[in-house]
């Protein structure tokens, strides 16, 4: 997995899978996202679209990623703390719901999926999934606190 | 199925441990079913699930006939099926995917 390919693929069993990339709602938040957590957060390691190996066979790039600290390597071996995916309106259940089982198996430890045309998100841990109802996207051990008004607003 | 005061869901199969009274559910089915077609937007089914887990729901199978996979959510976590079976306890169900999709 040295080819590069722009916007960069998930790799998933022998296939490359688009993402959805390039719309404005999603780069917006997307550089937010990276911003404020890199800004606020001075002890995370905050990346956007980094490879990571998932598995023997599949390679995800999640839209965010944050470490609790920096990696050697070139392509993540090890799980994130948090991963972020910003859905686009193309984005299919279908292709997201494997990404998110996948970054679960893989031991991440938070997945927050944002829907900017809805203004809703969701939080997976290995524990459970639960829509964001009080407009702030957490994580707990270091404890993140990012409101939805930051990101959309 | 009524699963709040604002919102009903109308899931593709739903199993429950008896046969409720009323017309509209108002309380959770113990199995929620969604087949994924390739129409079906993330940010929808992501809605649907978490509304099925607040409602009690304690069991949902996401079942994805073009890529022959399911993952299942439960209010306790959340995984793919990597057996081949689909599963849930107290009462035990089991259903084999190639069943599914034969």
């Amino acid at each position: 997995m040295s080819t590069s390919y722009d916007p960069d693929c998930d790799y998933v069993d022998g296939e490359l899978e688009d993402r959805n990339v390039g719309k404005k709602s999603h780069a917006k938040a997307q550089s937010k996202l990276d911003r404020l957590l890199g800004a606020r957060y001075p002890s995370l390691f905050v990346v956007v679209e980094q490879r990571i190996r998932v598995s023997a066979t599949r390679y995800r790039v999640p839209d965010v990623c944050a470490m609790l600290a920096e990696p050697d390597e070139e392509v993540f071996t090890e799980p994130p703390f948090l991963c972020i995916e910003v859905l686009s309106p193309d984005d299919r259940a279908s292709r997201i719901e494997r990404k998110i089982a996948d970054y679960l198996k893989f031991g991440v430890g938070y997945i927050w999926v944002i829907d900017p045309g809805m203004r809703e998100a969701f939080i997976h841990t290995a524990t459970g999934m639960y829509a964001v109802e009080d407009g702030i996207l957490r994580t707990s051990d270091p404890d993140i606190a990012v409101p939805f008004a930051e990101i959309f607003g | 199925m009524r699963v709040s005061a604002t919102r009903y869901r109308v899931p593709d199969i739903c199993v429950t441990l008896g046969e409720p009274e009323e017309q509209v559910f108002a309380g959770p089915p113990f199995l929620c079913i969604e087949i994924l077609s390739p129409e079906d937007r993330a940010g929808r089914i992501q809605r649907k699930i978490a509304d099925y887990l607040k409602f009690g729901v304690r069991y949902i199978w996401v079942i994805d006939p073009r890529r022959r996979d399911a993952i299942v959510y439960t209010t306790s976590g959340t995984h793919v099926v990597e057996d081949g079976i689909l599963r849930t306890s107290d009462p035990d169900i089991a259903v084999p995917l190639s069943e599914v999709f034969d």
